[in-house]
């Protein structure tokens, strides 16, 4: 990864920020270089002389600019050289049209009969233009087995989830149909009252159910927006009881302490060393060292 | 909490199990070469108080809750192991290590070897080292352990705060800490809470100096119990706590006094009896357990 910009001859190892582009043409140039040369967007390219424009640059991914250079022109020919197999009578004859799409890139990557080529190209999307156009839709073999793939696994989530609803509504509807015979029996109401009643039941039910699955969406997509706009340090904890702050209590099995607050008033800390400025500026007051004698001299006393 | 017969039913235990380890090398009229329990009790007092003068003689200065923390280790050592097993006095030097170690006293091996009188500083420092490790692990590592003297200070702040004395309190102070020194050799620190013992130590140190009805007022303060309101709970807590003082300060002067010089001159006999019949039983252990293993050797070569 030693890359030197050809202009600038700054290094890696100088500006360790420096961005590498390059362009059409293969000739990289650092990205300070290109914002200098091509203020006005349009300037030769400063080893070829061709000319360039500023927003074609990208920024250099691979160490050898071939690569680059010829990454760029397979993605553009591809586009026209999108053919598949089923276009082709016979295997032999794809192959050979596979063959000749390779022979392309490389003749255009190494400025081989640079202009030939180029005139090839132009008469091959010309003369296979609708298929080309038709075939700008369609997906590959791979494609839509990848496709299939998500569709299935999407299926099996919703699957899951219908189930896991389903047990949560089962006993409810047999419940529901034992209520409905239960009230036809017992009760002097015509029959068609009782139905009605159970049917306004169900769909109001039903459309509880659609809010509730709505706003379930809604809450889904709003965390996710969340999610992506947050970022999450560490594993999230699930809600627990809320703690309760209770003071903890000391076992003294004796008789009572006097509060700390009290011991200045009742005359204790004058009978003690009082500490020096540098104890107290660390945090240490002479009400702990007495408090700690006193505890000492209670703790256990009536065992 | 213990009390003093459990206390000596454990060490019985203990002496029990060591006479058990031997008891397949042992021949008829052995059994008596064993030191019984109440030998291993006096050679622990005596080295006690051999200790005692060791932490006071100790230069640099040690404190008072160094010897605390070393005497506890002590004690609760003896308590489950038997004197024949370890070699107290050894076992005594660990302990003050030990307790200079935990209570933050910086000393070096060498600044404390320097005390010691007895034995070449190498093969001390060894013993001491290899010890210390050993200890810890008999002492199931409770390596904290509450002196009474922040207890003691306890006490002195809150007498002088609340009390209208008519005196220095400051007083008392010496006889306090004699108070503890005598109380160190005895067990009353297995058997009694720190604080407790602190409050006999100051009762001991106002009967001295005759001021031994501050006592009872101070107990009435701190549980709050006036002469017209009071609580009978507390009242009777108060009362127990009272008797309970009385109680160590009895106790301690039990427990330390002092060994007549027949009792030593005897134990001394015993001692190098011992040492003798422990090397020997040693060997016949030794070759008990050896044999075997020489005749597999032996088995192997053919």
């Amino acid at each position: 990864m030693s890359r030197q910009c050809p202009k600038c001859l700054t290094k890696e190892y100088n500006n360790r920020n420096m961005v590498m582009m390059i362009n059409e043409c293969g000739h990289p140039l650092c990205k300070n270089c290109v914002e200098t040369i091509f203020a006005r967007n349009v300037a030769p390219c400063h080893q070829c002389g061709k000319t360039l424009k500023k927003n074609t640059f990208w920024e250099q991914m691979f160490d050898d600019p071939m690569i680059e250079k010829e990454n760029f022109i397979r993605k553009k020919l591809k586009k026209i050289y999108n053919l598949k197999e089923d276009d082709f009578p016979s295997l032999r004859e794809f192959n050979d049209y596979l063959e000749r799409f390779e022979t392309i890139i490389f003749n255009l990557t190494n400025g081989i009969d640079v202009a030939e080529t180029e005139l090839e190209v132009k008469e091959f999307q010309i003369r296979n233009a609708e298929l080309i156009e038709r075939n700008r839709k369609r997906l590959d073999a791979d494609d839509l087995w990848i496709k299939e793939m998500l569709e299935e696994e999407s299926m099996r989530v919703k699957r899951l989830q219908d189930e896991a609803m389903l047990e949560n509504t089962v006993p409810s509807n047999e419940s529901k149909a034992k209520q409905i015979i239960n009230e036809l029996r017992q009760t002097d109401l015509p029959a068609e009252v009782i139905l009605d009643r159970q049917r306004k039941l169900q769909i109001e039910a039903e459309l509880a159910e659609k809010e509730a699955a709505k706003k379930k969406k809604e809450a889904k997509i709003v965390q996710q927006r969340r999610m992506q706009e947050t970022a999450s340090f560490g594993p999230l904890r699930t809600a627990g009881a809320p703690y309760v702050h209770r003071v903890p209590e000391l076992p003294l099995n004796g008789p009572k302490l006097p509060r700390i607050e009290d011991l200045a008033n009742l005359g204790y800390l004058s009978h003690i060393r009082m500490p020096s400025v540098g104890r107290v500026a660390g945090g240490y007051v002479a009400e702990i060292g007495c408090m700690r004698a006193l505890i000492d001299s209670r703790q256990d006393l009536c065992t | 909490m213990f009390s003093l017969e459990e206390l000596q039913g454990i060490r019985n235990q203990a002496n029990q199990d060591y006479k058990a380890r031997y008891s397949d090398v042992l021949e008829p009229g052995d059994e008596e070469m064993f030191l019984k329990p109440e030998e291993e009790g006096l050679l622990c007092k005596i080295v006690a108080e051999t200790g005692l003068r060791f932490g006071d003689d100790f230069r640099p200065a040690i404190w008072p809750s160094v010897r605390w923390i070393a005497f506890t280790y002590f004690k609760r050592f003896f308590l489950r192991h038997s004197t024949m097993e370890y070699s107290p006095k050894n076992i005594m030097m660990a302990c003050y290590y030990l307790a200079a170690k935990v209570d933050e006293f910086n000393i070096s091996i060498d600044e404390f070897l320097v005390n010691l009188r007895s034995g070449t500083p190498q093969g001390n420092a060894e013993t001491i080292l290899t010890l210390e490790p050993e200890l810890m692990l008999k002492l199931d590592y409770h390596l904290t352990v509450h002196s009474p003297f922040r207890s003691f200070e306890g006490f002195l702040i809150e007498m002088k705060a609340r009390l209208q004395l008519g005196f220095d309190l400051e007083q008392i102070r010496d006889h306090s800490t004699r108070f503890f020194k005598r109380a160190l050799i005895g067990d009353c620190l297995l058997l009694y809470s720190p604080s407790q013992i602190t409050l006999a130590a100051v009762k001991y140190g106002l009967q001295q100096c005759e001021k031994e009805e501050i006592m009872k007022d101070y107990l009435a303060k701190i549980f709050e119990i006036d002469t017209w309101k009071s609580d009978p709970e507390d009242v009777k807590k108060m009362e127990g706590l009272a008797q309970r003082i009385d109680q160590i300060i009895e106790f301690v002067f039990e427990q330390a006094k002092p060994i007549d010089s027949e009792a030593n001159g005897s134990l001394q006999d015993r001692m190098r009896e011992w040492g003798t019949f422990s090397a020997r039983i040693e060997q016949r252990r030794q070759a008990a357990s050896g044999n075997p293993n020489s005749n597999e050797l032996s088995d192997d070569d053919l």
